[in-house]
């Protein structure tokens, strides 16, 4: 299971790769509300990125 | 070969990468991009790529030459940019210059100057065997193969809103698209590095269950946002 978190969590580096990615793409096409939105799940895939790999503080 | 060399060698090849990345930034953004358009003479072409080539030759011969390489790297690259800067002529008026691309190129040729400015070491193979007296630490575990390509995938990830910043040609959104972008692949190549140092650790405790706890609220923001998004779609 523990694998099953890491794997998850490089996924989700990568989806936030792809959401930034498209963020920038669509405030250059004049979309920027969906730019915004696109750069928030991006910052939302990270931040649950790291917390799977972090323990709770007392665990470890 | 201990690894204690071969952990400095690796260090050496790093710090020699680090020294030539923001040079290549800055010819990048202040002369590629203004050689690369219709318009710029022939000189001005042939500098470029003396530019590109004395950075690359700076790199190739750093470690058996420093001195030519440092001669390369500094004098010969920012000899070309001028060089380059000098055969424009009218592709440098202000009109013709994107402000942002030109300020951030300027940041790659200060970081340029401060990585030049350090000298280089020499390896010193019979100091290597033991930096610090006494007994050799051990790391508490070995990195695994895996976390250096998630690292390079992190890195070559982050890049790319990078370099699609530069394709934002609104000039009101222009800038807040490269700070996005820069901030993107900061937290982008901070995360990764995190995930590499710790994938492939040894999980002992906590368990899955604590870990997966600790990612219930972000998690559950992003499938909120998700599920926002589709409604969205649905709706428009």
């Amino acid at each position: 299971m523990a694998r099953a978190l890491d794997l998850i969590s490089c996924i989700l580096v990568l989806a936030a790769g792809l959401a930034f990615t498209r963020g920038v793409q669509a405030l250059g096409d004049r979309k920027d509300l969906v730019a915004v939105y696109l750069l928030v799940v991006g910052g939302l895939c990270l931040k649950a990125a790291t917390d799977l790999l972090r323990p709770k503080a007392g665990d470890a | 070969m201990t690894d204690a060399i071969r952990a400095q060698r690796r260090r050496l090849f790093l710090s020699e990468v680090s020294r030539v990345v923001p040079g290549l930034y800055a010819w990048l953004a202040t002369v590629l991009a203004p050689v690369l358009p219709r318009g710029a003479s022939l000189p001005a072409r042939v500098f470029a790529t003396l530019a590109l080539v004395a950075l690359v030759g700076s790199f190739v011969l750093s470690p058996q030459r420093p001195r030519l390489g440092r001669i390369l790297g500094v004098y010969g690259f920012v000899a070309c940019c001028f060089g380059v800067w000098a055969c424009l002529g009218p592709l440098l008026r202000p009109d013709q210059l994107d402000a942002v691309r030109g300020a951030l190129g300027a940041v790659g040729f200060l970081l340029h100057a401060l990585a030049w400015g350090k000298v280089t070491r020499e390896p010193d193979v019979d100091a290597l065997d033991n930096l610090v007296p006494g007994t050799p630490l051990t790391p508490r575990h070995k990195p695994v193969r895996v976390a250096s390509l998630v690292l390079g995938v992190g890195i070559a990830v982050g890049l790319v809103p990078v370099a699609l910043a530069f394709g934002v040609e609104r000039q009101s959104a222009s800038l807040l698209a490269h700070s996005a972008a820069l901030g993107c692949a900061v937290s982008l190549i901070g995360a990764s590095t995190d995930v590499a140092l710790r994938v492939g650790k040894p999980h002992q405790l906590p368990g899955w269950r604590s870990r997966a706890s600790r990612a219930v609220w972000p998690l559950g923001a992003l499938t909120l946002a998700v599920g926002v998004g589709m409604i969205w779609l649905a709706l428009r």
